[in-house]
């Protein structure tokens, strides 16, 4: 007889072990599937050269910083998940970040006076449009008219410079352009309150929240099995029934909650759902040893586009690029200097033009664009010329498909969300970037929201 | 186990869900919704904690008995009676 669940969660990255535990508080037997025998997906960790020398992926920028109210960001999070927000270990950024287009800059950090000081200083007509765009930002009236409109309907709005609406846009699409061009309003207004209005920060690293995840997940019961595939998603009459792995093992259950995004959860079932997005992901990680204080780094976070004019879209050629992420891991206020310093350099890549190389090619193409991008971290952190990389190596978006699944390496999902959760099949759910989940918050958040609304409340009022 | 007992329980739980939520002037015969903010999701969480910790179920039919401390008491009182003559 084949095993049975009340839930199967398809991936053990923020947002399946976020749903995983929601559930497990209802539930009796939920299980979540793994296919990597690490978990995070693309927010994950490994380590180069000994068990002290850990890696992240991703930026690891944990936003909601200060939204402490149960009912929206990190507040919620806790709140739903049962954990004391302070085991999250969670610290501001010890320096100010940067965001820069050709000819204009703007300093932010958690303190929103930062970023309102640098607009009145660079754009002094546009700061009571600021206030306004904010104070409306904490108090949305109309969420269903803001998924209807881009970005930039709605910026157009409250601004009239061009250049300050491209400052504006930059941080939010480098966070969360899941579409080419323009974004919807209303994941706009998310990503930004995210990210200006409550506050950026990080973990020691990403290992230390997927280990209390996980923690919390098996406290309650739940299980959570790593290195298996799901191969097949089994529908019978428009309902889920059961996941077949790779190995031939079908596992039975009530519903399936899958964060493989919306593209890929249909291939599972058979079906033709969502659309991809080629926007992919080079990311190049030096660490070193030097002090902090030898390292004189500005900014925690830098992010440039060197558009003249903001247009979101990766590059057409394998190697170029337009928008730039730079970050500094070790300038938070950490109540220890981490020993290994890690600074990291992003762009975006289509994510077809790096698959499918041979291998001499991909290498070459690789190391290059590895140069390039560490001649521009160089420039934009002197203080690293002076001292000797302990480890340097680079993500692609090879690495982004090996280690997620995600059709061309996508690194914000699907180019169409399930805002809702819900797809074509009954009790077959989408959470994580597909359902809207932006970051390791959204995330979090995606997994979290589902269980709730399309799990847990409509369970009690059957 | 008194109905004070009970409504201390409950607002023990409500402190734990609802860590934000100022809890010294509640009014046990005003609806819970009225006075806090509470949603649907938290009355849930009520339910599950009822029996985690105490091990009492109240069905689904019975989530409005848990509108206010006073019928929130008038109704888990038998209950902790019986899990009381079970001990």
């Amino acid at each position: 007889m084949a095993e049975r669940y009340d839930s199967i969660i398809i991936g053990a990255g923020f947002a399946g072990l976020a749903a995983g535990i929601r559930l497990a508080q209802f539930q009796e037997r939920v299980l979540i599937l793994e296919s990597h025998f690490i978990p995070g997906g693309l927010n994950s960790y490994y380590f180069r050269g000994g068990k002290d020398k850990l890696f992240n992926t991703g930026l690891h920028t944990v936003t909601n910083f200060n939204a402490k109210n149960r009912r929206w960001g990190f507040g919620l999070i806790c709140r739903n998940l049962g954990i004391p927000a302070s085991e999250f270990s969670l610290v501001p950024p010890s320096r100010p970040s940067l965001i820069e287009v050709p000819g204009a800059g703007l300093d932010f950090n958690n303190d929103l006076d930062v970023l309102r000081g640098s607009i009145a200083e660079r754009f002094p007509a546009e700061v009571e449009a600021f206030d306004r765009f904010c104070t409306d930002m904490s108090q949305l009236e109309d969420v269903q008219r803001l998924y209807g409109i881009g970005s930039r309907t709605w910026l157009e709005e409250y601004f009239r410079d061009p250049v300050l609406m491209d400052l504006l846009e930059l941080p939010v699409y480098i966070y969360g352009g899941y579409s080419e061009k323009q974004i919807d309003a209303a994941t706009f207004s998310t990503v930004f309150r995210s990210i200006f209005l409550e506050g950026c920060s990080s973990p020691p690293d990403i290992k230390h929240i997927l280990d209390l995840l996980i923690k919390r997940f098996k406290s309650l019961g739940g299980e959570l099995k790593m290195r298996k595939r799901v191969a097949r998603i089994d529908c019978e009459g428009g309902a889920f029934r059961a996941v077949e792995l790779a190995d031939g093992t079908r596992i039975e259950a009530d519903r399936c909650l899958s964060s493989a995004g919306l593209c890929e959860t249909g291939q599972l079932a058979g079906e033709v759902w969502g659309r991809t997005c080629p926007l992919s992901v080079f990311e190049t990680v030096v660490s070193v040893n030097a002090p902090m204080t030898d390292l004189q780094a500005d900014y925690t976070l830098q992010l440039i586009s060197e558009q003249e004019r903001f247009d979101w879209k990766a590059p057409d050629e394998r190697g170029a690029f337009d928008h730039l992420t730079l970050a500094a891991s070790a300038f938070y206020d950490f109540a220890e200097e981490p020993h290994a310093k890690h600074f990291k350099i992003g762009c975006f890549q289509k994510g077809e033009l790096w698959l499918g190389l041979d291998e001499e090619t991909y290498q070459r193409e690789k190391n290059h664009l590895e140069e390039r991008l560490l001649q521009v971290l160089l420039a934009r952190y002197p203080g690293l010329r002076d001292v000797e990389a302990e480890h340097c190596e680079s993500l692609t978006p090879r690495t982004v498909v090996t280690y997620t699944s995600h059709l061309n390496g996508g690194i914000y999902g699907g180019a169409e969300k399930t805002f809702d959760g819900t797809t074509a099949v009954q009790d077959l759910f989408i959470i994580g970037n597909d359902q809207g989940g932006i970051g390791i918050m959204g995330a979090l958040t995606s997994g979290v929201v589902v269980s709730n609304f399309q799990v847990i409340l409509k369970s009690a009022r059957t | 186990m008194t109905k004070d007992d009970i409504k201390q329980i409950v607002l023990d739980i409500i402190a734990e869900i609802a860590p934000d939520e100022d809890l010294s002037d509640v009014k046990p015969e005003v609806r819970l919704r009225d006075q806090l903010e509470l949603d649907s999701m938290d009355f849930l969480d009520i339910v599950m904690e009822l029996r985690k910790q105490y091990g009492i179920e109240v069905p689904e039919a019975d989530y409005p008995e848990l509108a206010s401390l006073d019928s929130c008491a008038n109704y888990l009182e038998p209950k902790f009676a019986a899990l009381g003559t079970k001990a």
